[in-house]
């Protein structure tokens, strides 16, 4: 099953490009980079061997690029769960 | 959802997840070795959330014990060993010291599992079982 903008809520997102294009906290605005880690609370973004940034998930709201090229704003709200438990995780209503 | 097409959905869904921590794992382990344990231990975490065997192209490249990305030579020793007559292949991970240990000749065609050190996956690795 390929990512879609229909599961990206429960597929992975290690790997996927990422940008934070807002927040409450201004200085997070415009940190972009790999998707490197995710726990259940926060998302590593940043190059493998160069600098990186640990986000808040329910403090920023999220473009991710989706390996065939579709472009999603997600809401970090709506991601936070430890990775292994987004796997079953149902959203009613964003 | 009925309940059984939910339940195939849902092992669908984890398989891809493992297959794609793996394809990561292997591009960032000369980069950043933890990155690659982070992502062997979370690819176990998703096979036991989704009641999965672990696959076995999992099971040959990530340490049971702590998920450490297994190299062979470099994150893990592989060794011929033999007990009186019984013969087998011990893998340590050299983050923890777990042995896995494949006996050998105990059946007519032994499993295999370190087999996938050596080829490139096959699509059959990623079918739902």
């Amino acid at each position: 099953m390929r990512i879609t903008p229909r599961n990206i809520l429960r597929h992975e997102l290690i790997g996927l490009e990422a940008e934070v294009i807002d927040s409450p906290n201004k200085c997070l605005v415009g940190i972009k980079g790999l998707i490197l880690d995710e726990t259940r609370n926060t998302l590593l973004l940043g190059e493998p061997g160069g600098s990186k940034k640990r986000v808040l998930k329910h403090l920023a709201v999220f473009r991710i690029k989706l390996p065939d090229g579709t472009v999603v704003r997600v809401d970090g709200r709506v991601l936070v769960g430890a990775p292994e438990d987004r796997l079953k995780k149902r959203v009613y209503r964003w | 959802m009925p309940r059984r097409s939910s339940r195939k959905y849902l092992r669908d869904l984890a398989l891809q997840r493992i297959k794609r921590l793996v394809m990561f794992a292997e591009q960032v382990r000369a980069v950043e070795p933890e990155l690659a344990d982070r992502y062997g231990e979370l690819a176990l975490a998703i096979a036991r959330k989704a009641r999965l065997h672990y696959p076995d192209f999992l099971k040959a490249r990530v340490c049971r014990r702590c998920g450490a990305w297994l190299v062979p030579g470099v994150t893990a020793r592989v060794r011929l060993r033999r007990r009186g007559r019984m013969k087998y292949i011990a893998v340590t991970c050299l983050k923890c010291g777990y042995v896995r240990r494949y006996p050998l000749k105990r059946q007519e065609v032994p499993p295999r599992p370190w087999y996938t050190f050596y080829r490139a996956p096959r699509v059959r690795d990623f079918a739902p079982r």
